[in-house]
C-alpha cells in the first residue's frame, strides 16, 4: 500500500468508466451448462496448432501480420504474433495461467500490457474454465457467444467468438476498452 | 516506434541469409574490387521488377510462414514492396512519400517532416541502390566469397535495430552483382529469407505502379 495514491485510483476510475465493455448486443445464453465448445472455441482438446491473420489494435497504434498458435505441452500453449515482413512483435507462452516472455518487441515490453495480454490469452484459449471464471453471453442476432469478464476491477475483456458453418469459429475479436486494446484473429490454417 | 517498426525490418529483408560453411572472407583488395562492381552495376540499373518468396523460419516452434508478392524499383527514390499472398500488405516509397496499406487502412507519411521515416526510406532506398554498403555509421560490414553468391554481412550499430535484428546476409550474384537473397536474423535465433525470382532489368514501369490502389 505504500504505493496507493487516491487521485490516480480515482482517475483511473474515470478513465475506465468511459470505455466500458459493450454489452447491448448480448443477451443470456439458455443453455443448461456451459462449456468451452459451445462458443465455438478452435482450442478443444484436439487442437495442435493454428495460424490467424492477426491486428492489434492499441491506442493509435495498428499492428499487422500473423499469429501462429501452438500446443506446447498439455499445459501450455505459444503464440508468436509477427508482423508480414517477419519482424516478431512478440513471442509468449501460456503456461497454465502464468505467462512467460520469450521475446517482445522494445515499445511493447511493458509489464501492465503483457498482464493483460495473459488475462486475454488465458481466457481465448481455456474459455470457461481461465480463472476467475468469466460469463457467457449469446450475442444477437448472430447467435455468437462472448466471453466477458476481468482479473481487476478496472481492466474487463469481451472475446467473441464469431462462427463459420461448421460451427467452429474462424474469427475471434477481443477487447479490452480499458486500454484501448482491439486485437482480432482470423482463422488461415490448421 | 511501433510505426516505424515494420520499415526497419524491411531494410533488413532488403539488403540479408544465414552463414554458409564455405564461406571464405575477401581481402581489402577483393572487397574494394567487389563494391566497385556493385557501385556500377547499381549505376547501370534504372529499374527493376521482381517476384519474391519470403520464408520466416521459427526454430523453437518448428514452423515456417511462408508469403510471397512483387517487388519494383525505379530510380531514384521510387519502391513498392507488395505482398500478395497469403494476404495483400503493400509498402510503398514515393520520393517524399511513404504509404503502407493493408485490408483496413492506408497509412501516408512525408518523409520530409518525418526524421525517423527519413532515415529509414535512406536506408532502403541505399540497400536497393547498393550505397548501404559503404555506410559505415549505421552498419558494421563483412564481405565474403560463397562461391556461387558474394555475402555481405551487416551487423547494425544503432541500438534501435539491434533491437530488431541481429544480422543481414545480402547474397549478391556473381554475374551481374544484383540481390539474389536475403536473410535477417533476430536475436532469438528465428530469421526470414527472401528469395528473388524472375528479375527483370531496366524494363520501363510506369509511375503509377508507385501509388497505393
Amino acid at each position: 500500500m505504500k504505493n496507493f495514491c487516491p487521485v490516480k485510483l480515482i482517475f483511473l476510475f474515470l478513465l475506465t468508466g468511459c470505455a466500458t465493455i459493450q454489452k447491448q448486443d448480448l443477451i443470456p445464453c439458455n443453455a443448461p451448462l456451459v462449456t468451452p465448445s459451445m462458443t465455438g472455441s478452435p482450442f478443444s482438446d484436439r487442437f495442435e496448432k493454428a495460424l490467424f491473420k492477426a491486428t492489434l489494435d492499441i491506442r493509435k497504434n495498428h499492428l499487422t501480420g500473423y499469429m501462429l498458435v501452438k500446443k506446447t505441452s498439455d499445459s501450455s500453449y505459444r503464440m508468436v504474433f509477427s508482423n508480414e515482413i517477419g519482424m516478431t512483435w512478440f513471442d509468449l507462452e501460456l503456461i497454465g495461467e502464468k505467462i512467460t516472455k520469450h521475446a517482445v518487441f522494445g515499445p511493447m515490453d511493458k509489464k501492465g500490457l503483457i498482464r493483460i495480454l495473459q488475462q486475454d490469452f488465458s481466457a481465448l484459449i481455456y474459455n470457461v474454465n481461465t480463472k476467475p471464471k468469466p460469463k457467457v453471453y449469446c450475442v444477437s442476432p448472430s447467435g455468437n457467444v462472448a466471453l466477458i469478464g476481468r482479473t481487476n476491477p478496472f481492466v474487463g475483456y469481451r472475446i467473441d467468438f464469431e462462427k463459420n458453418v461448421s460451427g467452429e469459429a474462424s474469427r475471434m475479436v477481443i477487447a479490452n476498452p480499458a486500454i484501448q486494446l482491439r486485437m482480432t484473429l482470423n482463422l488461415m490454417s490448421q | 516506434m511501433f510505426k516505424y517498426a515494420p520499415l526497419l525490418f524491411l531494410l533488413l529483408i532488403i539488403i540479408g541469409n544465414p552463414a554458409l560453411s564455405q564461406k571464405r572472407a575477401l581481402s581489402d583488395k577483393e572487397t574494394a574490387l567487389f563494391l566497385d562492381k556493385v557501385k556500377e552495376a547499381t549505376r547501370q540499373t534504372h529499374s527493376i521488377e521482381s517476384d519474391f518468396t519470403q520464408k520466416k523460419e521459427m526454430g523453437m516452434m518448428s514452423e515456417t510462414i511462408a508469403s510471397s508478392g512483387k517487388f519494383f524499383f525505379k530510380k531514384e527514390k521510387m519502391l513498392r514492396w507488395e505482398y500478395i499472398k497469403p494476404f495483400p500488405y503493400l509498402i510503398i516509397i514515393n520520393n517524399d512519400i511513404m504509404y503502407v496499406v493493408d485490408e483496413d487502412r492506408e497509412n501516408k507519411v512525408n518523409l520530409q517532416t518525418n526524421r525517423v521515416f527519413r532515415e529509414i526510406n535512406n536506408i532502403i532506398l541505399g540497400a536497393v541502390r547498393g550505397t548501404l554498403l559503404n555506410d559505415t555509421k549505421n552498419f558494421k560490414t563483412t564481405f565474403s566469397d560463397l562461391g556461387p553468391f558474394y555475402l555481405a554481412t551487416l551487423f547494425p550499430q544503432s541500438p534501435k535495430l539491434k533491437e530488431i535484428l541481429g544480422a543481414i546476409d545480402i547474397f549478391f550474384n556473381k554475374n551481374d552483382f544484383t540481390v539474389e537473397r536475403l536473410v535477417m536474423r533476430e536475436a532469438s535465433g528465428d530469421y526470414t529469407r527472401i528469395e528473388f525470382r524472375s528479375k527483370k532489368l531496366n524494363q520501363p514501369i510506369a509511375d503509377e505502379k508507385f501509388l497505393p490502389r
